[in-house]
């Protein structure tokens, strides 16, 4: 429980009865004001290494001038080509792309006039705690005329999160809002921990709810060899069928291996439990893709898995993933619009990569990570398959749509929009 | 909990000068400090801190009107009744005796107003002079003497400095959302933004630092921001910047916010995809000057992504006179980016 937002709210309450425990004393208010110099010191530091960009936010991350930010954010533009950045106090500076990553949403740039620039170190994503305070820095809304960014702090709420793309996702309760995104997420050493990219939102609403999410350094350090060359590749393990478990098991339980596939040569078996990958411990299939998913194709990770009572580590070399999901949100040229990015599981039906903010998806509450299983009762084969269902629904047709989420399956109910122009 | 606790407490014992950029939040020691001189800060200031009455004779909009929905677009959805407002009071500080400082968006509309404290009593009270830059409007109020004036914070509101948001319910209790500075210099250098949760209640309240004092007036700057109530991103008027205007707002002086930018381009009405397709470009403007043509699709404008014609004038409205700032467009498929010194309006220069 975060302990600093319930004392905060209980705040109202207590203030009129003015209880014993609440007297301060001045040492109290001195360690506080010590804390607040700290905190002060901290972001004026990490500030100076804060840029806005494309209608965005980015962070400089080393003395040459190279920069983060989101794929979102300035991935539109082709590898080569330059972008001009804004640094605190209205100074623009040119940045070249290097590298972009689309489905992890990081693109790298570098100033192109030679440094050396104020940075932000990297960090540890992997040795931070619930709870941690955190600060972030962007430039929300807009709202930041002059470069500088706006700051909020806050907790990490969760790690781990699966996101889709966003597989291996921290979460925050710091105030991240549209125009927060490639900016930093920033521990209180000053080191880099992640970039934050999506909130969660509800019904075209889209400002902050209290769920922020970040991609986390340690995945973007797997992957900044490929990105300082150009293009990267997400790593996948093909042939490998798990079973579906809701959070909160003991592993991952591999229920088919597909005979001449990758996950056949790295020598999984069909009843293996995967308990570990890359280091870290994998309590479901989620987890699993989700470790998977924070490293390139070509790496090559350390699996094990418990079979016949014993432990069997594999080294699974990652083939490379599809580029075929990439843009779904309004593939169908007739009928309705859901607006969502899909991608085709293993398992079958279609994989909510992303939700279109203010889209029928998003208001219906469809959620990144759900997988659609059926179509108004029709079984969901691939992303091919429930395109050419869309293709033949209507324009504001309520349409059922059955969905694995957490492990359970959920009905949700979507009317169907116009698509918009392009 | 981290492992940091032993090292806090003897920071805590050598003193304040010894604490370098390791003393983190949220550990054991601090937790129970700050909190204690949160409470402590809240309730010094408590008894300045007080309710808006207003009748509001139905004020408000509660949707957008059809112009405003086809100006946004697909894109620019919102809720139906998003921008309802509840006819409950808002929160105001008293900033000198007989004087409260509120929020503008708080007195929207010209019914009677009340204001109350700690103890509910309600005073009748004047809309007397008004900072429109600011966003700030000053009540005279006839409370003989009853409301006490704040004291007013000393230190400079750098970013990071704790704030409290203060406001005051409509059962009359405080009510208090934590935060910190969060930026300098927005909307046209007359705010800054803080990070406290703020709702239509607490808006118009005070913003006080950990020693009680106030730092600045929560205001809004936009009725129809898209970005709702507490998004953690709010709006503060700087105490320091009303304070020498405060006689003659006292005596009703409104004062004129600093004229707003002009970028000199008209809407594509027909286009409806991302992004604003220009239409045409106003001679002599700042558009025209830098080469922006007709057909030219504005995707980003000062690093905010643009997907409507009305976040575009929101965005523009925000800059003042002379602002340099970077406008994307998308010409036969490549994205260029301009920089444009922002000018005046035509129409303003003639008044001139």
């Amino acid at each position: 429980m975060n302990l600093r937002t319930l004392s905060t709210s209980l705040l109202a309450l207590t203030l009129v009865a003015a209880p014993a425990w609440a007297q301060s004393s001045d040492a109290d208010v001195t360690l506080a004001k010590a804390q607040e110099a700290a905190r002060m010191k901290v972001i004026a530091k990490v500030s100076q290494a804060f840029v806005a960009i494309g209608g965005g936010s980015g962070v400089i991350i080393s003395a040459d001038g190279l920069i983060l930010t989101n794929h979102h954010v300035a991935g539109s533009r082709p590898v080569g080509s330059t972008w001009i950045v804004t640094r605190p106090g209205g100074v623009f500076v040119r940045a070249k792309i290097l590298g972009t990553d689309p489905r992890g949403d990081i693109t790298l740039l570098k100033l192109v006039k030679s440094g050396p620039y104020p940075y932000v170190k990297l960090g540890d994503s992997d040795a931070i705690q619930v709870g941690q305070a955190v600060i972030a820095l962007g430039n929300p809304f807009g709202f930041s005329k002059d470069g500088t960014p706006n700051v909020t702090v806050g907790l990490i709420s969760a790690t781990h999160r699966y996101q889709g793309g966003y597989s291996d996702a921290i979460q925050t309760d710091a105030a991240i809002n549209p125009g927060n995104s490639g900016g930093p997420l920033i521990d209180f050493q000053g080191r880099l921990l992640g970039i934050n990219g999506r909130i969660a939102v509800r019904f075209g609403t889209r400002s902050n709810t209290g769920i922020g999410y970040a991609i986390p350094t340690n995945q973007i350090k797997a992957f900044m060899p490929q990105l300082m060359k150009g293009k990267v590749g997400h790593g996948v393990v093909r042939g490998l069928s798990m079973e579906d478990t809701p959070a909160g098991g003991t592993g991952a339980l591999v229920r088919r291996v597909r005979s001449g596939s990758g996950a056949a040569a790295a020598g999984f078996r069909n009843g293996d439990k995967i308990v570990r990958a890359g280091g870290r411990a994998v309590h479901n299939s989620r987890r699993f893709e989700g470790i998977v998913g924070t490293y390139p194709a070509g790496d090559s990770i350390n699996v094990v898995v418990k079979r016949d009572g014993g432990e069997v580590a594999l080294q699974v070399t990652l083939e490379a993933r599809d580029r075929s999901s990439r843009s779904s949100a309004g593939r169908n040229r007739t009928g309705g619009y859901l607006g969502v990015r899909l991608s085709s599981p293993e398992r079958g039906g279609a994989e909510v990569e992303e939700v279109v903010a203010g889209s029928p998806a998003a208001r219906s509450g469809l959620q990144t990570g759900d997988v659609i299983r059926q179509f108004d009762g029709t079984n969901v084969k691939n992303v091919p398959h429930l395109i050419k269902l869309l293709t033949k629904s209507k324009v504001n047709q309520t349409i059922k749509l059955s969905v694995l989420r957490n492990g359970t399956l959920e009905t949700v109910r979507v009317r169907l929009g116009k698509k918009p122009a392009r | 909990m981290r492992p940091l606790t032993s090292v806090l407490l003897s920071l805590a014992l050598a003193g304040p000068a010894l604490a370098g950029p390791d003393l983190l939040e949220d550990t054991q020691a601090t937790l129970g400090a700050v909190d204690r001189a949160v409470v402590q800060a809240a309730s010094q200031a408590a008894s300045s801190v007080v309710s808006i009455h207003v009748k509001r004779n139905n004020y408000g909009p509660k949707d957008l009107s059809p112009g405003e929905k086809a100006m946004r677009g697909i894109r620019g959805y919102v809720p139906p009744g998003y921008f309802a407002r509840p006819d409950g009071p808002g929160s105001g500080v008293v900033i000198a005796p007989g004087l409260v400082a509120t929020s503008m968006w708080t007195l929207a509309g010209d019914g009677a107003v009340e204001v109350s404290g700690p103890d509910g009593k309600r005073y009748p009270a004047e809309r007397v002079g008004r900072h429109e830059g600011l966003r700030v409007i000053l009540l005279k109020v006839e409370d003989q003497g009853a409301l006490k004036p704040l004291k007013k914070a000393t230190s400079p509101a750098l970013p990071g400095r704790t704030l409290m948001l203060l406001g005051r319910s409509e059962q009359g209790n405080l009510t208090v959302t934590r935060g910190i500075v969060s930026g300098l210099k927005r909307e046209r250098a007359m705010a800054f933004t803080h990070s406290c949760r703020t709702s239509y209640g607490n808006v118009g309240g005070a913003l006080v630092d950990l020693e009680g004092n106030l730092v600045g007036i929560a205001v809004r700057h936009s009725e129809k921001a898209s970005q709702g109530q507490s998004s953690g991103v709010g709006f503060g008027a700087l105490v320091v910047d009303l304070l020498p205007n405060l006689d003659a707002l006292a005596r009703g002086k409104v004062f004129k916010a600093p004229p707003r930018a002009f970028l000199g381009i008209g809407l594509d009405q027909r286009y409806t995809g991302d992004g604003v397709r220009v239409g045409r470009i106003i001679e002599g403007t700042a558009a025209a000057k830098v080469g922006i043509k007709e057909g030219d699709v504005i995707t980003v404008f000062n690093s905010v992504k643009i997907e409507h014609f009305a976040q575009l004038v929101e965005e523009i409205l925000k800059l003042g006179v002379g602002a340099e700032i970077i406008v994307t467009v998308r010409r036969d498929g490549d994205e260029m980016d301009f920089t444009v010194k922002l000018g005046t309006r035509p129409e303003d220069e003639k008044k001139k």
